[in-house]
């Protein structure tokens, strides 16, 4: 079993936090993983992603040049790795509707992360839950337990509960293409 | 029989180097009898540049670093915050001090490491055979300034304690001249100074001495030694810059 | 604990655990987070943490310390690992033991950001002027990152000269789990020869690099190279995968040598008899390694090709070695290594 991740969108979206949970939930559940960002010159507003490579054996190269799985939490993100991405993209119903291949996409509804709402900022998480439920790679339990090491407090708490409501939205709001 | 004239304990017997009516074998003395006075020849662990008085490791008879050209008060600091306890200088010559070092200088002035430096100023360099310094007079003759020395093509001589005055973490200032005896004293009292303020107050302190080099002046010691008496100390005045223990400062 | 850490942070826990007292650096990317860990918690552990002007500053603070007798680091990458080479020349003139982590990225002169291996010559061959060597480790994963960390404090302080980690931006950026509490041992040295404070010692102490004697500096440079010869019998260090029959062996260190490993499998199922040898110790470079015949060897690395050159000089003309390479910044591929081992095989590699 080895399987390959792309986290992908704009710098403060949480998108390396993203990806510690989903490396800290895979060593959890027993699996070698490796996580690795991009670094650049770019801070808040740049692009950022990152690469994870989850497997039943040590990993080898760290470096995703084909994703099983691609989150992509922005539209550049969407072009840029769809191309790479042969089993499943989760992105947001607006970019979805772009989306030109052969992976099965899960659009999702993040209008719950938009100004003011309950997740507000939390699109990474929303978007976390529902690859996992898609999947199946790694429990829920496992993720929220990784959460729980990874982050404090009320934090955690509103990181959970995003989880949770993005793992809920699979099935109802599945949109396969 | 009274002694009334010795070597310093904490100087080798190893004889000095340094050409005749050099500065830094007054200096030497100095810095062992202060050592002397202290009681600190076995707690005291100097820094020496690379310059005529890099082979200081071998007349000082405390533990001795020599240090890559400039980087001298780099290496004090590393040596002091692993060894707060001890007692420790650099010891640097103007081209390592206030050229190729000036940045070493001035932060380890700014992070007020609890180290004393001893700056000697002789205005040239003398290991390489007398090249300009950045302390080298106007129109000073040497043999990177054959005309003399333009501030306008060469630029201007530093004046180091002025510029360190500027920064917060300094204790101590003070320029003296290796020329007379009563300067010399005012020296040994100053190097004793920085040193009771490092032991004692955790203090960084600068103490600059005006020296002569009469080999590569191209003058007697004895002409060298005036010189420094009335041209060096014109551009470089005597004096204490900065004494925030003993608030006297200027 | 198993923890999930960056390769930078795991080499800066792993110093700690190694009993550093000092670390002097100086911001540059892609190594920065081990000053940044470093300033958290190395306080908390007694020691001292200190951000120099310059990177010029912080290695000769390294010398400081070194000469004063205690465990002391370093990193940097690329511009920043070239202005520290005065002072490495320093360290190794004045037999002082450090360790200095070079988290590599694209060169020359500013070059990129992005993971390279491009330093090699530079680790390996010296790097600043005169006679001398650094041990030279070169990790492929976190978990080495940390344990090569410890391996680096203890041949330092072994052999009294600086130990150098020859990281990239991949390893030093990337996490992965490491068991920060289930490392090397820490061995201990005495320091008789520091400048710490003469004390009740009879002679003082001198770390100097001055010998204006030929006759004597030469005497100096010689036997730092008996010690070399010494290190290279007894440290030369590799790791070799699928190579008992291995007709066609690629070698590569670092995170090449994770990418290789994966086309050199994808060759075994075509068929190919197909090895890997990583070294693991740089200098001194593993001989030993490439003593057994084979058809040819491919040297894949993240450089126009430098450590190739060792390869050649190991195999000594016995039989072809190849090249492969990407740089700046660029990844070698899986798929472009699986190419040149069938090329090789069928002997059409130049």
């Amino acid at each position: 079993m080895e399987y390959r991740i792309i986290i992908s969108g704009f710098g403060g979206q949480g998108v390396l936090f993203a990806g510690k949970v989903v490396a800290q939930a895979a060593m959890l559940s027993g699996y070698e993983a490796s996580w690795l960002p991009s670094y650049g010159p770019e801070m808040r507003g740049g692009t950022a992603n990152c690469q994870l490579v989850i497997s039943d054996k040590p990993v080898g190269s760290p470096v995703v040049r084909t994703a099983d799985v691609l989150i992509a939490m922005n539209m550049p993100s969407l072009t840029k790795f769809m191309d790479k991405t042969n089993g499943i993209i989760v992105t947001d119903e607006r970019f979805a509707k772009f989306c030109d291949s052969p992976a099965q996409v899960i659009s999702l509804n993040t209008d719950i992360c938009n100004g003011g709402a309950k997740f507000e900022g939390l699109t990474n998480m929303i978007m976390l839950g529902a690859m996992i439920a898609k999947t199946g790679i790694l429990g829920i339990s496992e993720v929220i337990a990784a959460i729980n090491r990874i982050a404090k407090g009320a934090a955690a708490a509103i990181d959970r509960a995003a989880v949770e409501y993005g793992w809920g939205c699979v099935g109802e709001r599945v949109c396969a293409s | 029989m009274k002694t009334i004239y010795k070597k310093p304990e904490s100087i080798s017997d190893k004889p000095f180097h340094y050409c005749p009516g050099c500065g830094h074998g007054v200096v030497h003395r100095l810095i062992g009898e202060v050592i002397d006075e202290l009681g600190e020849e076995k707690n005291t662990i100097a820094v020496v540049p690379v310059g005529c008085a890099v082979m200081g490791y071998d007349y000082l008879k405390c533990d001795v670093l020599e240090a890559a050209h400039g980087r001298a008060p780099a290496v004090a600091t590393g040596v002091k915050r692993c060894l707060p306890d001890r007692l420790v200088f650099s010891y640097q010559g103007d081209g390592d001090l206030a050229a190729i070092g000036t940045a070493e200088t001035i932060h380890a002035a700014a992070r007020g490491e609890n180290i004393t430096v001893i700056f000697i100023n002789n205005t040239i360099y003398g290991m390489t055979g007398g090249q300009m310094a950045p302390t080298t007079l106007c129109g000073q003759v040497t043999q990177t300034s054959p005309c003399g020395r333009d501030p306008y093509t060469q630029g201007f001589p530093l004046r180091m304690c002025e510029i360190l005055s500027q920064v917060d973490g300094v204790s101590y200032i003070e320029r003296c001249a290796i020329d007379t005896v009563q300067h010399i004293n005012a020296a040994k009292k100053a190097i004793k100074k920085a040193f009771i303020y490092q032991r004692e107050h955790g203090a960084y302190s600068f103490i600059e001495l005006l020296c002569a080099c009469p080999t590569n002046w191209g003058m007697t010691p004895a002409q060298a030694i005036e010189r420094v008496g009335r041209e060096m100390s014109e551009y470089f005045p005597l004096g204490v810059y900065i004494d925030k223990i003993g608030s006297c400062g200027r | 604990m198993k923890q999930m850490m960056k390769g930078n942070e795991a080499v800066a826990a792993a110093a700690i655990y190694s009993g550093v007292k000092c670390f002097f650096g100086y911001p540059i990317t892609p190594q920065t987070e081990i000053s940044a860990y470093m300033a958290k918690h190395l306080p908390e552990n007694g020691g001292v943490f200190l951000q120099a002007e310059s990177e010029i500053s912080a290695i000769n603070m390294v010398y400081g310390a070194a000469g004063a007798g205690f465990r002391v680091m370093t990193s940097s990458s690329g511009p920043g690992m070239s202005l520290k080479q005065e002072g490495i020349s320093f360290l190794a003139g004045a037999d002082l033991p450090c360790v200095i982590v070079n988290v590599m990225r694209g060169g020359p002169g500013l070059g990129g950001i992005q993971p390279s291996q491009a330093d090699y010559f530079q680790a390996v061959k010296g790097g600043g002027h005169g006679d001398y060597r650094l041990i030279v480790l070169a990790p492929a994963s976190v978990r080495e990152m940390a344990e090569f960390t410890v391996r680096a404090f203890n041949l330092a302080d072994k052999w009294r000269m600086p130990v150098m980690i020859l990281s990239d931006g991949i390893l030093g950026q990337m996490m992965e789990a490491v068991e920060i509490d289930e490392l090397p041992a820490v061995e201990h040295y005495e320091k008789p020869w520091a400048a710490s404070g003469r004390g009740e010692r009879k002679e003082h102490n001198i770390i100097k690099t001055l010998y204006l004697d030929p006759e004597e500096l030469e005497r100096m440079v010689f036997s730092r190279e008996e010690r070399y010869k010494e290190i290279a019998r007894e440290h030369q260090d590799w790791e070799e995968y699928l190579c008992d029959d291995a007709e066609i062996v690629v070698t590569a260190y670092g995170i090449t040598a994770r990418i290789a490993r994966a086309a050199v499998e994808r060759a075994r199922e075509k068929g190919i008899k197909a090895g890997l040898i990583r070294p693991i110790t740089l200098y001194p470079f593993p001989v030993k390694a490439f003593e057994n015949e084979r058809r040819a060897v491919i040297c894949a690395e993240m450089s126009a090709g430098q450590m190739v050159e060792d390869v050649r000089l190991a195999v000594n003309g016995r039989y072809p070695v190849y090249f492969y390479g990407r740089t700046g910044g660029m990844l070698p591929d899986e798929e472009e290594i699986l190419n040149c081992i069938e090329r090789a095989a069928k002997g059409e590699m130049v």
